[in-house]
């Protein structure tokens, strides 16, 4: 261990500017090792905020203290829009506030409904997929009727926590009490018909999905009738080559790893090829060139570790700090053990090419020392 | 200077695997500079071909439909003659085309577009302006209309024939678009609201880019127009102008000063290239290392060498030179190498998954990671040889 440390020892002091370059070249890699990883997930996040889903929309809703969206408006903006807007609407799906005292959810209350002939009808697709899903507890869902009449009846939910759901028979939402018909464990938040609740109460998100995909004829419809209330942000299409451009970024950090990988061969060799008469006088002293070997490897990684380490300490300090202002979601990427994966990966990948390497040159100089070669393999 | 080559060669033969490695970087270096050139230069595509509107005194104006006392515009040509100092126009037009067969949407544009910009196409070629017939570039469309293909369309009384030249791309990025569906108004307005991209699912009905110039097909002034001013230009005239594009009636949307749109686009621009910024500083900082290092190791190396030069009569500068040489041979090398190379991604198609384009652009600054080689691997080898003497040399080595 003593003749690995004078080893390092004699290296920094004997061969400053290859130790400097030995030195940036490991603090380079472990920044667009890094790097790469925070792009990678960027990317992929991003990708899936820009793709677009032409089978369902959310709505803004631009109300204030003048403004607001009641449903009784949201209602007569569903029953404004053409027969063919609405023939393509599959749910309707909106929420509000309302007060209950005996649920554990912020009295926040969901409604997935259609409109059908101006009438509110229920939502036939949510009812298939929970009864597929087996996320319907009981066998009751609510009926065309109870929609339409705004029957005081409720789909309980699961309680806060998603383990167990409420298990009393009735609930009084904004001081009406509600006949609980059943329950559901897909949401935490129970659904009642919205025709059972006031005209004058809140909207607070609307959203709607599609049987077929979205076109400029029902965007346009939507987009009209929800006048300056209801809004929709424009559809605008990722460009198609768009995704290359993420290729060519992913490709570049790639590409510079590897001449970050040869430029660390270059120069250890060369430290090697330094080593080659003390190498030598080992082995004729007994050392195996397993332990030579060994010497150079474990030399070779006291060397990289801390600068490594310190590389990766200066990255997420301040390199990912500045980093995540381009790019938005690549602070979330990085963790403890995401860099511990990282760090294990340049190792084994760095011990993989340095054993390989050192033994060819660690027999060549040997060999050629030992047969009274000037040692050169270069 | 041949001697010099042949012992810059024989130095190179000497140490072949080192060289071999080094010609690996070089290769690899050249690639990522292509590489990295095309993607900067991809993300200047939509501005560069009207640099000259957005970098000068104009206007940003669209139309849904211009018409000027009720009668429509049927020619930028009106904005030259009404507005003062107009230079030139890059507009765009709507068509009374129509076909019983298929609903398509239709545009039209000024030479300056047709000119200046062409559409990402799958298929064909771009439309010319001044043809002997009419022709169109199309979207792609489930009416399983093909590049070849003559659609026939009606202006008016009149059967007008219309060749399709050309396919456009999904999602392909077209001008003026977006003044028309409205897809990037929300935003600050930037270089690239006057592009949009067609997305033929959602908007229904397939596109059709129709050349301009035919006498038989009526054509009005409709979407985004770039306006640009002679510089001698006040900004009284300036005024003036805009009063007179808020007169025009049904459709005016709106008018921002080409000002403005610089702004917001080289704002944008630079947040694009702010993406490219740790690649930028890795390569540029890799090119250095790999080239400083490269140097350092294969002058070390040959010292020895250089000093029994010395002893025989050559001077160190000799030495400087034959390592020049021996460098200039590895730079052959890594060209040749870099050549193969892009070939190889040209031919087996990988160049489509990727942004690589060869043009003099990315050939000059792939070309400068050679000259940064050759530059340090002439100064470097001074550097060290300076430092030492013969005698040293030969008792190290």
């Amino acid at each position: 261990m003593s003749y690995i440390f004078k080893n390092i020892y004699s290296f920094i002091k004997n061969d400053k500017l290859i130790f400097f370059i030995t030195f940036l070249c490991v603090l380079v890699s472990t920044f667009i090792i890094n790097f790469s990883y925070g792009l990678y997930k960027n990317y992929v996040q991003e990708k899936s905020e820009i793709e677009v889903d032409l089978t369902s929309i959310w709505t803004l809703i631009n109300q204030d203290e003048t403004n607001t969206l009641t449903k009784g408006t949201l209602l007569d903006y569903l029953y404004s829009l053409s027969d063919d807007t609405k023939e393509n609407i599959e749910i309707i799906y909106c929420t509000a506030y309302l007060e209950s005292k005996e649920v554990d959810f912020d009295s926040y209350f969901e409604f997935r409904f259609t409109v059908k002939d101006n009438k509110i009808q229920k939502c036939e697709t949510f009812e298939k997929n929970i009864m597929k899903n087996g996320q319907l507890k009981s066998e009751n869902f609510f009926t065309n009727e109870n929609e339409e009449n705004g029957d005081s009846v409720a789909l309980m939910c699961l309680r806060r926590g998603g383990k167990t759901t409420y298990d009393f028979k009735e609930i009084t939402i904004n001081e009406k009490k509600y006949k609980i018909i059943g329950h559901y464990n897909f949401h935490t938040t129970p659904i009642i018909p919205i025709n059972s609740i006031d005209d004058n109460v809140k909207i607070e998100e609307l959203g709607f999905t599609f049987k077929k995909n979205l076109n400029r004829t029902i965007f346009n419809d939507l987009k009209e009738k929800g006048g300056n209330l209801i809004n929709y942000e424009d559809i605008v299409f990722p460009e198609d080559n768009e995704k290359n451009f993420y290729n060519n970024i992913l490709l570049i950090s790639i590409l510079i790893s590897l001449v970050s990988a040869i430029n660390f061969s270059i120069l250890y060799k060369y430290i090697i090829s330094k080593r080659r008469k003390a190498l030598s006088i080992l082995r004729m002293c007994g050392c195996t060139v397993k332990k030579a070997e060994f010497m150079c490897l474990a030399e070779c990684l006291l060397i990289t570790t801390p600068i490594y380490l310190g590389s990766v300490f200066l990255f997420h300090n301040i390199m990912s700090k500045f980093l995540s202002k381009t790019f938005i979601f690549m602070k979330e990427a990085y963790s403890l053990n995401i860099y511990l994966a990282l760090f294990l990966i340049y190792m084994i990948v760095s011990i993989i090419i340095l054993s390989i390497s050192i033994n060819k040159t660690i027999k060549s100089e040997i060999n050629n020392i030992l047969i009274g070669g000037d040692g050169d393999v270069f | 200077m041949e001697m010099f080559f042949k012992l810059g060669y024989n130095s190179f033969q000497k140490n072949k695997i080192i060289n071999t490695f080094i010609i690996l970087e070089i290769t690899l270096a050249m690639i990522i500079s292509i590489i990295m050139t095309s993607s900067i230069l991809s993300r200047f595509k939509y501005y560069t071909p009207f640099k000259d509107y957005f970098e000068s005194k104009g206007v940003f104006s669209s139309f849904s439909f211009a018409t000027n006392n009720n009668y429509p515009i049927i020619s930028t040509g009106y904005f030259k003659n009404s507005l003062k100092k107009v230079e030139s126009i890059a507009g765009c037009y709507s068509t009374d085309l129509y076909s019983k067969d298929f609903p398509f949407n239709y545009i039209s544009y000024d030479d300056e577009i047709v000119n200046k910009f062409i559409p990402s196409l799958s298929e064909g070629r771009w439309i010319n302006n001044t043809p002997e017939f009419c022709e169109a570039v199309i979207s792609p469309n489930n009416e399983n209309i093909k590049v070849g293909d003559t659609i026939n369309l009606t202006s008016g009384d009149n059967k007008i024939p219309i060749k399709i030249v050309g396919m456009l791309n999904n999602n392909a990025k077209i001008a003026g678009i977006s003044g028309f569906f409205g897809n990037n108004f929300n935003d600050k307005l930037n270089y690239n609201s006057f592009y949009g991209t067609y997305n033929v699912e959602f908007e229904e009905n397939p596109l059709l880019i129709v050349s301009k110039n035919m006498k038989n097909i009526g054509y009005n002034v409709s979407y985004p127009a770039l306006i640009k001013y002679s510089d001698d230009i006040t900004e009284k005239e300036i005024e003036e102008n805009h009063k007179i594009l808020s007169g025009i009636q049904q459709g005016f949307l709106l008018g921002e000063d080409m000002k403005v749109i610089k702004e917001n686009s080289k704002a944008d621009l630079f947040r694009e290239m702010l993406t490219l910024l740790p690649i930028i500083i890795s390569v540029i900082s890799l090119t250095i290392i790999s080239s400083i290092s490269v140097s350092a190791l294969s002058t070390k190396k040959q010292l020895r060498n250089y000093t029994i030069y010395y002893i025989c009569g050559s001077r160190w500068k000799n030495c400087v030179l034959i390592n020049a040489c021996q460098s200039l041979i590895t730079i052959a090398y890594a060209t040749l190498g870099t050549i193969v190379t892009i070939a190889v991604i040209i031919r087996t198609g990988l160049s489509e998954k990727f942004i690589f384009t060869i043009n003099p652009t990315t050939i000059f600054f792939s070309s400068l990671i050679l000259i940064v080689y050759f530059l340090i691997s002439m100064i470097l080898p001074v550097l060290i040889i300076r430092k030492t003497t013969p005698v040293t040399i030969l008792k190290k080595n």
